[in-house]
C-alpha cells in the first residue's frame, strides 16, 4: 500500500498544488477588495435592498453582512469556494482509480503481489492527503487575508469552522467521484457526471434556500449543510450536519471499496 | 506435484458474449506451455482470469495450488505478467518504473539490470511516454523478469519486438524454463509457439479443442506452397488438398516433410516460374487441423473442385522430348 500512496503523491502533487494555489490566489484577492466594499456598505446595503428577498436568502445575504469581514467572506468568496474545492475533490477521487483503467497501467499494478484492497486503501488516503494539503492551503491564504484586510478584529474559530466546511465538502464530493468511478472508468463520462452532480446539487442547495416551498431540496445538497450563516453565527457546524456529513462519506468510501474488490477490470 | 498453473472448468461469460468455455488445463513446473488461437479465440481473456483481473463465471484457476480470486495479492509474488498491450505511467523513465516494480518485491533479490537493459537494447533514462510500441514490450519484458518470478505469463510477448530481440527474447526464456520457471504465453503465431514450447493449447471460439507436444504440431508439417506455372500447365503433388487457382499461380496446402516436396517440385521444376513455401494461417491450422468431422479428429479437408479442372503434367517417362 505505501508503494501506492507514494506513487499517487508524487504523480498528484502538482495538479492539486495548482488547483490550491489558484483558489488561495482567488481568496486572497477578492479579499482585498473587501476594505473598500466595507467603507462604502451604506450604498451596497442599499442595492441589495432592492434585491428579491428569496435572492438575498439563497446566497445567504439576508442574514451576512458584506460590511462585516465573515459577512464579505460567506457571501462573495465561500459560496464559491465550496463549489470549487467539490468540483476539485470530485475530478481528484474520480480520477485516482479510473485513471489506471483508462490509461491501462492497471494490468502492471494488480499483476505486482498487492491486494485490491491495498491499492483502493492507497490511492484514497492519497487523495485525502492532497485534499487535505489544498484545503489546507486555502485556509492558511484565507487567514492570511483576514488578517491583511480586516477592518475590526475578528474571531478565528468561525474561519476555522467554515474551512472545515470546505474540507467536508471535498469529502462527500471526492467519496461520490470515487463511487462513480467504480461503475464508469470512462474519463468522458466520469468527468461530465462527477462536475454535473457537483454544479447541480449546488444549484438545488441554492433553490432550497430561496423559496421555503423548496426546503426539503436541501436534504438533496450537502452544501446546505455547511452554509457560511449558519456556521458563522454558530462558530461552528451543528454536531447532527457533522455527523451525517461524516456518515455520508463513510458509506460512500464502504461502498465503492466493497465493490472495487470484486469488480472486473476490463482489458 | 502441485502444477504450477491449473485451470479447471474455467468459464467466463461477458452478459450473453461467451469468453471462454470449460477450459481444463494444468501446466507442470518448468513447463513452456503455448496457448494459440485466432483473434477473439479468449487467450487474453484466460490470462486475466489467472491474474484474478477478471472473475469466472464458473469453474476457477489456481496458481501453485491456491485459487486465484480478484483480492489475491500474496501468489503473484511468484508470477511475472507481460499484458498484450505494455502501458505503463509515462510520466516515468525506465529506471524509475522498474524501481517502483522492484517495490513490491522488498525480499527478492533481483534480476541483473543493467545486464537485462544491455541484452534487451534498453534505455533505462528513456521516458516511458516516449518510447515506440516495441521499446515499452521490451520494458514490460524486464519488469516481469525483474523479480526472478517461479512463473511467467506472458499475452502476446513478441509484438512489436524486431527479430534480433525477438530471438534474445526466446533465448531467456530458454533460460527460464532450464532453471525450472513455467512460462505460459499466449500468441497467434505458430512458428513461435512451435519453436520454443513444450506443449501447446490450440483455443478456438472459446474452448480448449486440443493440447498436443509440439512435436505432434511438428509431424503435422503442413505447408502452404504456392507455385506459378509457365502457362497454363500446373502440377499438383499427390495429397494436395485446399487448392486455389488464381491464373498461372496456383497454391495448396501440401502435408509431409520440405525436402520431399522439393524433390518432387525439382521433377517439374523446367515449367516452374516461381515457388513459395509459408507456414499456413493459424485459421487455416485450425479449419485443417480441428475442423469438426464425422471422426471428431482434424482433417485436411478435401481437394478444391478446381483442382480437377487443372491440366496436369504427363508423367515424365511420358513427356514429348524437344
Amino acid at each position: 500500500m505505501l508503494n501506492v500512496l507514494r506513487q499517487e503523491l508524487r504523480a498528484g502533487w502538482k495538479g492539486s498544488a495548482v488547483w490550491a494555489l489558484s483558489l488561495a490566489a482567488l481568496t486572497y484577492l477578492m479579499m482585498w477588495l473587501f476594505p473598500s466594499i466595507a467603507r462604502q456598505h451604506a450604498k451596497w446595503d442599499q442595492l441589495v435592498g432592492q434585491l428579491p428577498r428569496s435572492v438575498l436568502a439563497g446566497f445567504g445575504m439576508n442574514t451576512l453582512r458584506r460590511s462585516d469581514i465573515y459577512g464579505y467572506y460567506g457571501t462573495q468568496i465561500y459560496i464559491l469556494l465550496v463549489l470549487f474545492v467539490a468540483i476539485y475533490a470530485a475530478l481528484l477521487f474520480a480520477g485516482i482509480l479510473a485513471r489506471e483503467e483508462s490509461d491501462g497501467t492497471i494490468d502492471f499494478l494488480i499483476a505486482r503481489p498487492i491486494t485490491r484492497g491495498a491499492i483502493f486503501a492507497g490511492k484514497t488516503v492519497a487523495a485525502l492527503g492532497l485534499a487535505l494539503g489544498c484545503n489546507v492551503v486555502l485556509f492558511l491564504a484565507t487567514w492570511a487575508s483576514f488578517a491583511e484586510f480586516h477592518t475590526r478584529p475578528f474571531a478565528l474559530a468561525p474561519l476555522v469552522w467554515l474551512s472545515v466546511g470546505l474540507l467536508l465538502m471535498s469529502l462527500v464530493f471526492g467519496f461520490f467521484g470515487l463511487l462513480v468511478s467504480i461503475y464508469l472508468p470512462r474519463p468522458r463520462t466520469l468527468t461530465s457526471v462527477t462536475i454535473g452532480v457537483a454544479l447541480a446539487s449546488y444549484l438545488v442547495g441554492i433553490a432550497s434556500a430561496m423559496s421555503t416551498k423548496l426546503t426539503d431540496l436541501r436534504f438533496a445538497s450537502p452544501y446546505q449543510f455547511v452554509d457560511a450563516a449558519t456556521v458563522v453565527r454558530r462558530s461552528g457546524i451543528p454536531p447532527l450536519h457533522l455527523g451525517g456529513l461524516l456518515l455520508v462519506c463513510a458509506v460512500l468510501a464502504a461502498w465503492a471499496f466493497a465493490f472495487y474488490r470484486v469488480k472486473d477490470i476490463a482489458a | 506435484m502441485t502444477p504450477a498453473l491449473e485451470l479447471a472448468g474455467l468459464t467466463k461469460w461477458y452478459g450473453r458474449h461467451r469468453g471462454v468455455l470449460d477450459v481444463d488445463l494444468t501446466v507442470g513446473e518448468g513447463e513452456i506451455f503455448g496457448f494459440i488461437g485466432p483473434n477473439g479465440a479468449g487467450k487474453s481473456t484466460t490470462i486475466r482470469l489467472l491474474l484474478g483481473l477478471i472473475r469466472p463465471t464458473r469453474g476457477s484457476a489456481r496458481i501453485r495450488g491456491e485459487v486465484v480470486t480478484p483480492g489475491a495479492g500474496a501468489l503473484k509474488r511468484e508470477v511475472g505478467y507481460l499484458p498484450a498491450e505494455a502501458r505503463y505511467y509515462g510520466d516515468l523513465t525506465v529506471r524509475e518504473l522498474l524501481r517502483y516494480s522492484a517495490a513490491f518485491y522488498p525480499d527478492r533479490r533481483l534480476a541483473d539490470l543493467p545486464a537485462l537493459a544491455e541484452r534487451l537494447d534498453l534505455d533505462l533514462s528513456a521516458r516511458i511516454e516516449r518510447l515506440s510500441f516495441g521499446n515499452r514490450k521490451k520494458v514490460g519484458i524486464a519488469q516481469a523478469l525483474l523479480h526472478k518470478p517461479r512463473i511467467l505469463i506472458l499475452d502476446e510477448p513478441t509484438s512489436g519486438l524486431d527479430p534480433l530481440i525477438q530471438n534474445r527474447f526466446f533465448e531467456i526464456l530458454e533460460e527460464c524454463s532450464a532453471d525450472g520457471v513455467t512460462v505460459f504465453f499466449s500468441s497467434h503465431v505458430l512458428s513461435e509457439v512451435q519453436r520454443l514450447c513444450h506443449r501447446v493449447g490450440i483455443l478456438r471460439e472459446g474452448r480448449l479443442v486440443a493440447v498436443e507436444q509440439v512435436e505432434a504440431l511438428r509431424a503435422r508439417a503442413v505447408k502452404r506452397v504456392r507455385v506459378e506455372w509457365r502457362g497454363d500447365r500446373a502440377w499438383l503433388p499427390p495429397g494436395a488438398k485446399n487448392v486455389e487457382r488464381t491464373g498461372p499461380a496456383v497454391s495448396f496446402l501440401y502435408q509431409g516433410q520440405a525436402p520431399d516436396l522439393l524433390g518432387q517440385l525439382a521433377e517439374h521444376a523446367e515449367d516452374a516460374v516461381d515457388v513459395s513455401i509459408e507456414q499456413p494461417s493459424l485459421e487455416e491450422v485450425f479449419l485443417h487441423y480441428y475442423g469438426q468431422t464425422d471422426s471428431g479428429q482434424g482433417d485436411l479437408g478435401v481437394a478444391s473442385p478446381a483442382a480437377a479442372q487443372l491440366p496436369l503434367l504427363e508423367a515424365p517417362a511420358q513427356r514429348d522430348r524437344p
